[in-house]
Formats: C-alpha cells, sequence, structure tokens
C-alpha cells in the first residue's frame, strides 16, 4: 500500500500546529521553528505549506483572535485533524520501524 | 508598527487571495515586532522588506482564485447571438457597414503594400547600412552640381588608403548595346555596363548559374536571365561565348542573374572592367563624366567624423588645391538604401522612384483608413444606438460597464476580422489589377511582409480603437431609464456632425485633387510641344554606324511606301541634350559673350520633318555649302536668354582651337520644342549641322502616313540590309514622350481608385446615416406632417441637415486642396493654370452626392404615415 507521505518540513509543521494548539498560526510557527531549530524560515514559505497542508486535509483554520501586537489583524488558527494526526502517527510508526531495522550499535569508538 | 506602509499593502494586496489577505499581514506585523524586540529595528525592516518580496512565490499566487466565470461565456454567446440578430434586422446598413470596412482594408493593404515595398528599395544586400555610394559636388555655372559618380581612379586610392573601408566596387557604362551569339544578336537597352570584380561581393544579386566569382575571370561575361533566354532559350548559357557589338573580344558566360528587381541599378550584362585610369584633371565637364564611375563602398561601421576628414585629406594629396577650389569638387556619401527615392543627381544610372508620390501615397492610405474608421464608427454608434433598449435591458440586469465594452469590442472584432479575410480575398482576386496601377513589381507573399503586417495592424488596432471607444463611451455614460425608454436616444449628434465634417472634407480634397491631377495629365498628353508627336518614329543608330550607312539608310526610307519625311540628328526626344560653350555677339557691345548653350546636331530636314515651326529667318540648307559650320540656328529660349532683340545675322561661335571652323551667324530662329518631361524649363538651344563626315549620335525620324505596322516593317527590312545581324531599336515618339510621364500616369490613376474608394465609403456611410436620422427624427416629421407639412418640405428639412454639413467641410477642405494642389503643380515647368473650376466641380459632386444618398430616406421620411409613427409610446 501507498503511505501518504511528507517531506521533512510539512512534517514539522504539521507537528508544530499539533503542538501549538490555539497558539498555531503563521508568524507563531515561524517563531517557533526559529528558537527549536535554530533555523530562519521565511513567513511566505510557511504560509505556502499550510495553505497546502489544508488543502490536503489534515489540518483545518478558523479565523480569530486579533491582538495588539499585530495591528488588530485577525488570526488564522489552525488545528491537526484526524486525518492529520494518522498521517503523523503513521509516519512515525514507519520510522520507528525502519529504526528497528539498525543495527543497534554503540557509538564508543567510531 | 501598526500597519504596513502602503506599498507594501498595495503590493501584497495585489498578489495574495483576498480570503488569506489579513492574516497574512497580522502575521507580518507581528513578525516584524517580535524582530524589533530580538534585533533591533534596522534588521528588523530589511527582514520585513525580503519577507515581503518573498510572498511572490507560485504558492502564494497561484492560490488567486482566477475566475473564470463561465457565466463569460455564456454572456459571449448570448452578445454573439443578440449581434447575429440583430444583423438579420438590418441587412442593408450591415452590408454597407461590411462593405465600406472590407474597401477600406483592401484599399490600405494595397497601400500598404506598395509604400513598404518602394521604401524598402536596395535592403536585401548584406549588411546594407553600411553600404554607401560615393557621389561628388562640383560647381558648374555657380551652381553645386551633385553627381552619382565619382573620378573612376578614386576607388583604388580610397581602398587602399582608408583601413575603415571593407570593399569597393566601381561600376559604369561600357561602350557596345549589342551582344551577339553565332548568328543571333540582342539589344541589352544601354545596360551593358562594366565593373571591378568585387561587385557580386559587395552587392547581392539572384545567381541562377554560376557564382559571385563570376567576374574574376578577366574574359567573363555575367548575363541577366531575360538576356540569357533571348540569346539561348532553355539551354544554360555557361560557358557560350559571346561578342559585343562588332568587336573581335570574345567573352565568356561564367554567370546568369535574375534581373534585378528591387535595386535601382538597371544592369542588363555586365563585363570586367579592366581599364585602369590614373586620377587626371577634374575640371572639364566632358572629361569628368567620361573618366567616372558609380563607386560602392562597404564600411566596417558606419560613416564617422573621423573618416570623413580621413577621405579629407586624401583628396588634398591627390588633387590639386586650385583645381578643387575651382571646381568646388567635393565628395558626399549616400547610403545605398536610400537612393532610389533620393532626388536625381547627374550620371545616375537605372531607376529612381518618387519621394513625394511614396509620402502621398501614405497620406492617402492614412485618409483613406480615417474615412473609412468614421464612417464605421458614425454607422456603429448609429446601430447601437438602435438597440439601445437592449443596452438599458442588459444594464437593469446587472452587466457591468466592462460587460458593455467586451460586448462592443466583441462585436467590432468579428466584424473587422471578417472584413480583414474579405479584403485580403478581394486583394488576391484583384491582385493583377492593382500591380498594374500601382507597381508592377508587387508580389502576393509580400502581404506578409513584417513591414506590411505591423502597418496594417497598426492601422488596423488604431480603427478598432476608435470603432470600439466611441460607442462604448456613449452605452456606458447613459442613463438607463433613458436607454430604456426610447427607441434611439444616448446619441450624441455633435459627435457624428464632426466625424461627418471630416468625411466630408477628405472626399472633397480628394476630388478637387483628382479633377486637377487630370487636368493636368490632360495638358501635358496634349500641350502644343513645338512639333508634332503623331505619326513619327524614331529609330537609333548603334554606335559606328557610318556616314555612308546613314546616307544609304536615309535614301532607302525615303523609298518606303508611307514614310513622308526622313531627318536624322542628335536630338532625342524625352532624353536630354549636351551642352558646350559658345561665343556669342551681345547686342550693343562689341566684345563676345562666353555663355554656356544647349546644342543639337541636326540634318537639314528636321524641321520639316519634326514640324517645327521657324519664326525668323530660314532651316538649314542643303544647296548652301557655308551652312555647314556657318549657320546656327537658335530656338526661343535662347534669343530671350541671350537678349537679343535682332537675332538674325549676329555672330556665333564655338571650339575657337579649331580655328574658324565653327564660325557663322545666327541664320534662323525656331519656336521652343519640349523633349523632355514637362518639369523642366525648355533649355536654350543651338542648332547646328554636323560635321561633314562624321554622325555624333545617329537618331533618325521617321515622318509616315497609313499604317505603322507595314511601315515598320519595311523600315526594319531595309535596315537588314545595311546593318544584317543587327536588330533595330525604334520607338513611337508619342509613346515614348508620354511614357515619361509614367509616373504621373499611375499616379493619376490610382488616386482617381483612391477617390473612388473614398467616395464610395462615404456615399454608403451618408446613406446609412440618413436612414438612421430619419428614423431618430421620424416623430417629429409626423407631427409636422400633421401639422401640414407637406412630403417635399420634409424631404428638404431631412436633407439640409447633411447639406450644411457638406457647406461646412467645403469651407474647410478647398483651401486645403488648392495649397496641395498648388505645391504639386509648382513641379512642373509646364502646368495648367489653377483655377476655380476644380473646386466648384468637387464642392458640387460633394453636394449632389449627398442629396443622392439622403434622398431615399428624404423620400421614405415623407411619405411615412403620421399615425404610425406617432403612435409609438
Amino acid at each position: 500500500m501507498k503511505k501518504e507521505f511528507l517531506n521533512d518540513f510539512e512534517e514539522l509543521i504539521l507537528t508544530l500546529v499539533a503542538a501549538l494548539r490555539e497558539n498555531a498560526y503563521g508568524a507563531a510557527i515561524t517563531i517557533e521553528i526559529e528558537q527549536w531549530l535554530g533555523r530562519k524560515v521565511t513567513l511566505s514559505a510557511v504560509h505556502v505549506l499550510l495553505y497546502r497542508l489544508e488543502d490536503k486535509g489534515y489540518i483545518k483554520s478558523i479565523v480569530g483572535g486579533a491582538t495588539n501586537e499585530r495591528g488588530g489583524r485577525r488570526k488564522r488558527i489552525y488545528s491537526i485533524t484526524n486525518a492529520g494526526l494518522a498521517v503523523l502517527r503513521s509516519m512515525k510508526e514507519t520510522r520507528t520501524e525502519i529504526w528497528k531495522l539498525v543495527p543497534q550499535l554503540n557509538l564508543i569508538n567510531s | 508598527m501598526k500597519s504596513l506602509p502602503k506599498w507594501a499593502e498595495r503590493l501584497l494586496r495585489a498578489i495574495c487571495p483576498e480570503k488569506l489577505y489579513e492574516q497574512i499581514e497580522g502575521d507580518l506585523i507581528e513578525i516584524y515586532n517580535y524582530e524589533v524586540k530580538t534585533t533591533g529595528k534596522r534588521k528588523a525592516k530589511l527582514r520585513f522588506i525580503l519577507t515581503c518580496f518573498r510572498f511572490f512565490r507560485p504558492g502564494i499566487i497561484l492560490r488567486n482564485k482566477i475566475n473564470i466565470e463561465q457565466n463569460h461565456f455564456f454572456m459571449f454567446k448570448n452578445y454573439f447571438i443578440t449581434g447575429i440578430r440583430h444583423v438579420r434586422k438590418s441587412k442593408v446598413n450591415f452590408v454597407f457597414k461590411l462593405g465600406g470596412l472590407t474597401l477600406a482594408i483592401f484599399s490600405f493593404l494595397s497601400i500598404a503594400m506598395y509604400v513598404s515595398y518602394q521604401t524598402s528599395y536596395d535592403t536585401h544586400h548584406n549588411d546594407y547600412q553600411n553600404v554607401y555610394r560615393i557621389n561628388s559636388l562640383r560647381k558648374e555655372a555657380n551652381q553645386v552640381e551633385k553627381y552619382a559618380i565619382v573620378p573612376h581612379a578614386i576607388g583604388p586610392i580610397l581602398k587602399q588608403s582608408i583601413p575603415e573601408i571593407d570593399a569597393v566596387a566601381r561600376i559604369r557604362y561600357a561602350h557596345g548595346s549589342y551582344l551577339r551569339h553565332e548568328d543571333k544578336s540582342v539589344s541589352c537597352g544601354g545596360f551593358l555596363m562594366e565593373a571591378d570584380s568585387t561587385l557580386f561581393d559587395l552587392l547581392k544579386f539572384d545567381f541562377i548559374e554560376g557564382s559571385s566569382n563570376a567576374l574574376k575571370n578577366p574574359n567573363g561575361i555575367v548575363l541577366t536571365r531575360e538576356i540569357s533566354e533571348k540569346l539561348f532559350g532553355t539551354v544554360s548559357a555557361l560557358g557560350k561565348l559571346i561578342t559585343i557589338n562588332n568587336v573581335d573580344d570574345v567573352f565568356q558566360v561564367t554567370a546568369v542573374i535574375e534581373n534585378p528587381s528591387h535595386t535601382f541599378m538597371g544592369i542588363e550584362a555586365v563585363i570586367l572592367d579592366k581599364t585602369e585610369s590614373t586620377l587626371t584633371s577634374i575640371v572639364s565637364p566632358g572629361e569628368f563624366f567620361a573618366q567616372s564611375s558609380t563607386l560602392f563602398v562597404r564600411l566596417k561601421k558606419p560613416v564617422t567624423e573621423e573618416f570623413s576628414s580621413k577621405i579629407e585629406s586624401l583628396l588634398s594629396r591627390h588633387i590639386k588645391k586650385s583645381e578643387r577650389q575651382e571646381v568646388g569638387f567635393d565628395l558626399f556619401y549616400q547610403p545605398i538604401s536610400n537612393i532610389y527615392l533620393d532626388p536625381e543627381y547627374q550620371g545616375e544610372m537605372g531607376r529612381k522612384g518618387s519621394a513625394t508620390y511614396v509620402y502621398a501615397f501614405s497620406v492617402l492610405g492614412v485618409l483613406l483608413l480615417m474615412v473609412a474608421a468614421i464612417n464605421y464608427v458614425n454607422l456603429s454608434i448609429a446601430d447601437f444606438s438602435s438597440r439601445a433598449r437592449e443596452t438599458g435591458v442588459r444594464k437593469v440586469l446587472g452587466a457591468r460597464k466592462y460587460q458593455l465594452v467586451s460586448q462592443i469590442l466583441l462585436e467590432t472584432l468579428l466584424f473587422s476580422l471578417f472584413a480583414l479575410m474579405l479584403g485580403v480575398g478581394a486583394l488576391y482576386l484583384l491582385f493583377p489589377k492593382v500591380t498594374q496601377l500601382l507597381d508592377g513589381d508587387l508580389r502576393f507573399e509580400m502581404l506578409l511582409d513584417l513591414r506590411v503586417v505591423i502597418l496594417a495592424g497598426l492601422g488596423l488596432v488604431i480603427l478598432l480603437f476608435f470603432s470600439t471607444y466611441f460607442p462604448a463611451k456613449m452605452f456606458t455614460s447613459s442613463g438607463v431609464i433613458q436607454n430604456l425608454k426610447s427607441r434611439s436616444s444616448g446619441y450624441n449628434s455633435s459627435l457624428s456632425k464632426i466625424l461627418l465634417v471630416i468625411q466630408f472634407s477628405i472626399s472633397a480634397i480628394c476630388i478637387s485633387c483628382a479633377v486637377m491631377v487630370g487636368n493636368q495629365i490632360s495638358f501635358i498628353h496634349n500641350k502644343d510641344l513645338g512639333f508634332n508627336k503623331e505619326n513619327l518614329l524614331m529609330l537609333n543608330m548603334p554606335r559606328g554606324f557610318t556616314v555612308n550607312n546613314m546616307t544609304t539608310f536615309k535614301h532607302e526610307l525615303k523609298q518606303v511606301a508611307g514614310v513622308t519625311q526622313v531627318s536624322n540628328s542628335s536630338f532625342f526626344i524625352s532624353g536630354g541634350y549636351g551642352t558646350d560653350w559658345y561665343f556669342v555677339e551681345q547686342e550693343n557691345k562689341p566684345e563676345m559673350k562666353q555663355v554656356e548653350l544647349y546644342e543639337v546636331f541636326s540634318d537639314d530636314e528636321l524641321f520639316s520633318t519634326l514640324e517645327i515651326k521657324i519664326l525668323q529667318g530660314r532651316g538649314f540648307d542643303a544647296e548652301i555649302p557655308s551652312d555647314s559650320g556657318r549657320a546656327f540656328i537658335v530656338n526661343e529660349s535662347a534669343v530671350k536668354e541671350l537678349g537679343w532683340k535682332e537675332p538674325l545675322g549676329k555672330r556665333i561661335y564655338t571650339h575657337p582651337e579649331e580655328k574658324g571652323k565653327w564660325d557663322g551667324t545666327v541664320v534662323g530662329v525656331v519656336s521652343d520644342i519640349n523633349i523632355s518631361p514637362l518639369y523642366d524649363k525648355v533649355k536654350p538651344l543651338v542648332m547646328r549641322l554636323p560635321w561633314t563626315n562624321e554622325y555624333p549620335d545617329g537618331f533618325i525620324y521617321v515622318r509616315y502616313t497609313g499604317d505603322a505596322k507595314s511601315v515598320i516593317q519595311s523600315v526594319e527590312e531595309k535596315y537588314k540590309m545595311i546593318m544584317p545581324g543587327y536588330p533595330l531599336n525604334w520607338f513611337h515618339v508619342d509613346e515614348m514622350y508620354n511614357g515619361s510621364h509614367e509616373k504621373e500616369n499611375k499616379a493619376y490613376s490610382s488616386l482617381q481608385f483612391a477617390t473612388l474608394v473614398i467616395v464610395l465609403i462615404s456615399v454608403l456611410g451618408i446613406f446609412s446615416m440618413a436612414m438612421y436620422m430619419s428614423v431618430k427624427r421620424m416623430k417629429e416629421f409626423g407631427i409636422r406632417k400633421v401639422l401640414g407639412a407637406s412630403v417635399t418640405q420634409i424631404s428638404i428639412l431631412h436633407i439640409n441637415y447633411f447639406i450644411r454639413l457638406v457647406f461646412i467641410s467645403c469651407a474647410v477642405a478647398l483651401p486645403v486642396a488648392f495649397m496641395l494642389i498648388g505645391e504639386w503643380l509648382s513641379t512642373f515647368a509646364y502646368r495648367v493654370d489653377l483655377n476655380y473650376l476644380p473646386f466648384l466641380i468637387a464642392a458640387f459632386t460633394s453636394l449632389m452626392i449627398v442629396i443622392l444618398s439622403v434622398s431615399y430616406s428624404a423620400w421614405k421620411s415623407g411619405r411615412m404615415n403620421p399615425v404610425d409613427v406617432i403612435k409609438i409610446d
């Protein structure tokens, strides 16, 4: 069976959406990525991926929550769907399965 | 930052989907604020700008819903259907509209082809922008004369000393006029040339056989296809041996080229130029002419200041300063592609076009298109006005402005495409006629020439623009209720009035020009030229035709039945004369004056053969031997020029170095004779008998009665007896003379055609406009009729509207036409007087046209039943 596949960036964002819960929106995700990975990503790249994930049905969005910080503009808050959660979980499991096949050697003297 | 800067907002709004914009904007602001805190204001701002621009990515832009609302397709279908229904309802209007547009496109395309062909002469040569002809300036009789030739020796000198010159090639007329192969001979019409072997490298000709190395063979000769076909038929000409005239030198055919057509150069056969002359005296005009050739150079880059100064220093090195100053000798460069349309210089070879006519034709084309556009605009405004209700309904049902515009645009577009197809089709069918009218070298494929396509495309776009803009503006800005209420409202009649005035003006200008040009043309054909050009043959004798031959031939010719008079002279009708310096006695002054006069050598029978009137004194007399060298005859212009009151008996002599050989008195005065086209004034002319044992140029004039064909046949037989193997060159003088005004004749017939088209389009337009106006005023007419107006009164009322416009436009157009025609006529030394008749004719014709085309609708509106029209509403 062909498995649903996400690339690493998509997976990262999907995970972040799941993790941030009611705080999952474009700017927050961008800042989180920067803080977690120490890697700068552009806002537009994050947005594009969010839209794509939404198209695929892994996340859904509602509009709401304007704050002063953002000049009174409302946020588009994303939350993960069951399908998204399933994909995330299956990807994680697949990876663990494959990981089990790797000879578990200790890295003592490389 | 509370909100984005204006530019960023505009940018993002343009590229981001509307649904997502607010969140994107918010995120941007938030990130900015966050970064201000973490990295500082400057960096944050930089990153902000960058981030904004990074939204230019397919993931964002393609997320925009590109609205292909299917509704549009349905609407297009609807426009199409309503359009077709409307056409069905008003077939006459449709046919007129289409006919006018088709006619205009047809004529515009022909003119575009002609103009693009005429302006692209000699652009087929490789690197033609850098190919120049080097011309020279000379001062003669205190006037700077431009020559298309330079001393023969200059070419190699330039090539040697100026590195910027890539290649040079010289070409000039060679001696001889007949090519002979075994017992066949063919005339190459004076276009036997001799040239450098580089000619074919520098300029491009189409080689049918052989290659551009043809002239590298010192005894090679290059023929054109026509000459080769005449000599060898369909057999390959390569390697065949040819002699020129009766000289023994043998030439071998090394190449055959297609007859050059899109170039100013006339060439029939080319041999290698083997003479190497040194730079001799440039003072004497005769020597300058004889030792000169046409010189082409190809430069490595366009002419620069430096190049000119190099040439200047070269000239001063090779030519004595005193000589240069004496004749004001200088060189100038002419790009090869300009030669055809530039004015004619002395010593020019080959074809010349006329820039004036090319411009005139362009203007005519633009006018034609303008008339067609105006007509179309007027008709479609009227057309759409009668559909005001449709527009109103569309507006009520929620049609946006752009939808109404797109409806009009769609109809106009379909319409003009249809007309374009018809126009091109008509052009294809009538193409032989068009080439006959404009230029025989045009080919139908030239329609796809880039320049023609651009010209035609531009014309069409302009036409489309105007014919969409006005109706569209009218409909989108008129009120809905107004649209719905009346049958035809929202119609701006002042605009249509202006347009009609312009249209009438253009047709009035064209009519008066056509009439006037026609007058001048018939004037040219019928002018008393000072001799009788009917029933007159001119025979052209080859070089080396001896005196004995001439005497026998003349004697033989007189025996031919139908020939009444024979004369030979150097008098060349529709060509020019030679000039020479004469010493003449002055009125009331003892010393002789030296003047340059035009001269003709003739025998004693010239005056009687050509029927030239002798005004004073007598003609030459063969019985008086001293007439040869002692008797001179001058024309009226010479008498005027020299200021003689009593011309007979005045002393005149020339060539004093021959010690009184040509020294005598004026024995007669003849009337002026026009032998060159009527642009030129008659030249002051002096005639004398030829040398007793030498004939300078052999033109024989034969006056005949009766059937020309049989006379020519017997003349040819006689000629064959004396010059076996030579074909006889003969011309009808009247045809030849009229041929020298070929440009005018062609221009006239094209102008006639264009005028006809313009008038026709106008008639179609006025007819439909009148119909429309009558419908619009029907209710008014109805009420008038009820109140007792008669049919004539109503008709006149209707017609008057248009007649007023005709008067206004005549007032505008006729002065313009007057100026234009005056300008054109001033190029002729002999012309008809500019009187008011053509303008009256033009005014009257346009009036008649208007009355005729309006009368139908006038009659119709006069005859209507008031009940039918008033009851509407």
